[in-house]
Formats: C-alpha cells, sequence, structure tokens
C-alpha cells in the first residue's frame, strides 16, 4: 500500500502552506525573471 | 506592537531588495546559468498501450479470504491475471487458480517486491505485456478499471495511480476505524492526490492499485527496496530518474480492505509514514532544485504545521477567545461540513455520526508522525521489505 494518505487536511495548517507555497512561487519567479534580467544587460555591455 | 511590526516590515522589504539585487548579480555574472532552459530534462516518450497489452499481478500471501473475490474482479477486466503465492500455507494458490489465475508459488516467504519480481521474471511480463496492474490480494477492481486507467497513460506517462475506496460493507457499518479511513481517502484524493497529478509531484502511490508501464518495472523491480513501503520507493526512483510522469485516475476504482481495529491502524500508518520518511532521507528530498522538491518541501511544512498545529489550537481556544468548549465546537462544525460532505459523495450516511472519532483520530495521527520519523532516524533503511498486513475481512461473510 501507499503511505500518509490517512493525513488529515485540517483547514489552518492547508491555508498556511498554501500561503507560504505562493508567496515562495511568486518570489522564485521574480528572481528568476531579475537574473535574466542581468544576463540580457551583461549581452548589451558585452 | 507597532514597533515589532515596522521592525519585520523594514527587515522583510531589506532581504527581498538584497535577494532581487542577488539575483541580478548572479545573471550579470554567469548568463548562461541565467539563460539555461528550466525544463530541459524532458519526461520519455512511450508508445500507446491497448487493453489486450496490459496484464494483472498480484502478490499474496495467506489471502485465502479474499483472494477469490480479487481475482474473479480481475478476471472481469478482460486482462490475464497472473498471481505470486509468497510461501501461502492456506490454500491462497488453489483459490487463485481455481479464480483463474496463472499462479506462482514460491516456497520461501521472500516479501512482495521480491515475490513481484519474481513473478515478473517468471511469467515474462516484461517482454509480452506493456503495462502491468499490480494489486494487492484484498482489492477488487471495477471491470472497466484497466481502460478507464489506459485512458490517463499518455506518451509521458508510466504510472497511473487507480482511486482507493475503503471497503465498508454494511456488516461493518459501525466500525470507526473504517469510518476514519474511508473519509481520508476521499480527503486526500479530492485534494493532494488531483493538485499533486496535475503538477507531476506525486510522491505516494497506491501500491495495491496502480498501473505501471512495463519499462519502468524493468529498471525498478530487480531492486530490492530498502525502504518498508515498496511502491514508495518506487515513485521516488521515477522522479529521480526522469523515468515518466505519474498521474492519478480518479474514475480508475479500486476497492481495498483497511484496517478494523486501533492497533492495526497505527501500525500501519506507522508503516507508511515511517516508509515515506525513509524516502524524504534516502533519497535527499529537498536537496535539489526541482518542482519535485519543491512541491515536497510544502508538503513536509504542511506535516510541520499539523503537527504543531493540533496542540497550539488546542491552548489558543483554553487560554484566549470564547474558551475550550466553544471553541472545540466551533471546529467540529467546520470538520463536520468536510464529513458531511464526504458521506454524501460516498454514499454513506452514517459517516457525520464518526465525527468525535475522526478528531480524535486526527489528533492520534500526530503521535504517528513523530513516532515515525524517529523510527526513519534511527532506521533509515531495511534489509528486507517485509511486513505483516492487517487482519482481512473474508468476502462474503457476515461477521
Amino acid at each position: 500500500m501507499s503511505a500518509h494518505q490517512d493525513l488529515p487536511l485540517t483547514g489552518a495548517s492547508t491555508a498556511a502552506v498554501g500561503l507560504v507555497g505562493s508567496i515562495l512561487l511568486g518570489l522564485g519567479a521574480l528572481l528568476v525573471t531579475v537574473a535574466g534580467w542581468g544576463a540580457k544587460t551583461r549581452r548589451k555591455l558585452g | 506592537m507597532p514597533e515589532v511590526l515596522l521592525t519585520a516590515s523594514i527587515t522583510v522589504s531589506c532581504v527581498v531588495l538584497l535577494l532581487i539585487l542577488g539575483s541580478f548579480g548572479y545573471g550579470f555574472l554567469r548568463p548562461e546559468a541565467a539563460d539555461r532552459p528550466r525544463h530541459a530534462v524532458r519526461p520519455p516518450r512511450y508508445g500507446p498501450v491497448r487493453p489486450e497489452q496490459v496484464a494483472i499481478l498480484i502478490a499474496c500471501r495467506d489471502g485465502a479470504a479474499t483472494i477469490a473475490a480479487t481475482v474473479r474482479a480481475a478476471r472481469a477486466t478482460g486482462s490475464d491475471v497472473y498471481l505470486v503465492s509468497d510461501a501461502s500455507t492456506d490454500g491462497t494458490a488453489g483459490l487463485a487458480e481455481s479464480a483463474g489465475a496463472s499462479v506462482l508459488s514460491l516456497a520461501h516467504n521472500v516479501g512482495k517486491p521480491a515475490a513481484l519480481h519474481a513473478a515478473y521474471a517468471n511469467f515474462d511480463l516484461g517482454t509480452r505485456y506493456r503495462a502491468v496492474a499490480i494489486l494487492d490480494d484484498d482489492v477488487v477492481i471495477a471491470p472497466d478499471f484497466v481502460t478507464t486507467a489506459l485512458a490517463k497513460l499518455d506518451d509521458e506517462v508510466a504510472i497511473v495511480v487507480g482511486h482507493n475506496v475503503t471497503w465498508w460493507p454494511p456488516q461493518r457499518r459501525w466500525n470507526p476505524w473504517l469510518a476514519k479511513r474511508a473519509y481520508s481517502y476521499w480527503m486526500y484524493q479530492a485534494v493532494i492526490r488531483r493538485i499533486q497529478s496535475h503538477f507531476n509531484v506525486m510522491n505516494c502511490i497506491s501500491g495495491s492499485n496502480s498501473v505501471y508501464r512495463t519499462e519502468l518495472l524493468d529498471v525498478v523491480l530487480p531492486q530490492q527496496p530498502p525502504y518498508i513501503v515498496d511502491d514508495t520507493y518506487w515513485v521516488l526512483e521515477t522522479h529521480r530518474r526522469n523515468l515518466g510522469r505519474v498521474v492519478y485516475a480518479p474514475r480508475a476504482l479500486a476497492h481495498l480492505q483497511d484496517p478494523t481495529n486501533l492497533r492495526d491502524w497505527y501500525r500501519q500508518n506507522l508503516r507508511w509514514m515511517w516508509g515515506t520518511f525513509q524516502g524524504v532521507i534516502g533519497h535527499r528530498v529537498g536537496r535539489q532544485a526541482s518542482r519535485f522538491d519543491y512541491a515536497y518541501g510544502l508538503l513536509m511544512l504542511h506535516w510541520l504545521l499539523y503537527v504543531a498545529g493540533g496542540p497550539l489550537t488546542l491552548w489558543l481556544l483554553a487560554s484566549a477567545g470564547p474558551g475550550l468548549l466553544p471553541g472545540l465546537l466551533f471546529m467540529l462544525a467546520g470538520q463536520g461540513i468536510w464529513v458531511t460532505l464526504a458521506a454524501w459523495r460516498l454514499r454513506h450516511p452514517q459517516l457525520p455520526l464518526f465525527l468525535p472519532v475522526i478528531v480524535v483520530a486526527d489528533l492520534l495521527y500526530r503521535v504517528i508522525l513523530v513516532h515515525a520519523l524517529v523510527k526513519a532516524i534511527r532506521q533509515p533503511t531495511v534489509d528486507r521489505c517485509v511486513w505483516d498486513s492487517p487482519a482481512r475481512i473474508a468476502v462474503g461473510t457476515t461477521r
């Protein structure tokens, strides 16, 4: 059989994980975009 | 209080600003790394599979009470059914053969994964078929299980996970552990499994009722799983070796037998979570920059908040707000909405009556999580993937 399928979803912890996950995803997307800008700037200068 | 908020917001802003500057600098200094495609590693492309190219393989040890019903249901799909009896002593092999399965009887108890591998090699399933549905000996699948699962097996998919439904017969309608598991399965599959399937980050599959491509089984079956849950090892290997997507088929129905008493429920959950934590340690989950690791990190954060959140909520209710009793009633009402929804979907109108049991079991589950973590730290691998299953209910009896 399989693992942790008996783990219940309780409102507060699930919502907190959703919130943290969304913030981290947004931050990650922002940082990747900014790193792309850095690379673009380097190519323009070089 | 305002000072704390001010300090916190300034600190967070500074950290974010530093991260942005750092990212820009990283892109500037290493443009080739910043421009690297994020999803450069594509999963392999597999060929289509027709229903007649699917075999069903069942591993069984002393399953005489249930095996005939399991084999009959498997035969009803139209697929060829193979069974390996792992040194059974109760007539399992004969019953399975009479029900229409091709049987391999092992003389010594080797455990489920090794028994599956023995049967896979013995019946030459890897070359004769393109996919194999692996079932437990107490699982009764729907007649359209194979065709419904195949509908999800597109060219990137390596594993299709079936839909678990607790077998909750009228004779056992007041069993609280069946009620708890029926609700948990419904909730888990309705939310987590669907989300994980969509993003291909499923960290646990149903070893009792899933369909695997033979290309995948050729790789994972010969290995002896170092964890106490074999399918946990398989799914982690599938992700780590990029062997294909793992998806969920909500319409591929399988009825499962679940624990009927506290001892079996605790022991089974402990084994599952022990295996889960062994996988986290052994496969170094969280050490790679991948979508799977990110999603698993969030899941572990959920576990942490869940374990800490229970006692914390009780303490908050007792020390602040309307008081412990009204607070508990409020929480019960919230949980009651979900349980009522499950009762409607599962067509078990008695389920809401088990609400107090579900809440108590929910608190107890936190103990299991901590117990399993300690066990995994002390014993991160096993030499043999062998365990005792919970007691089975004989199909057709009215106990």
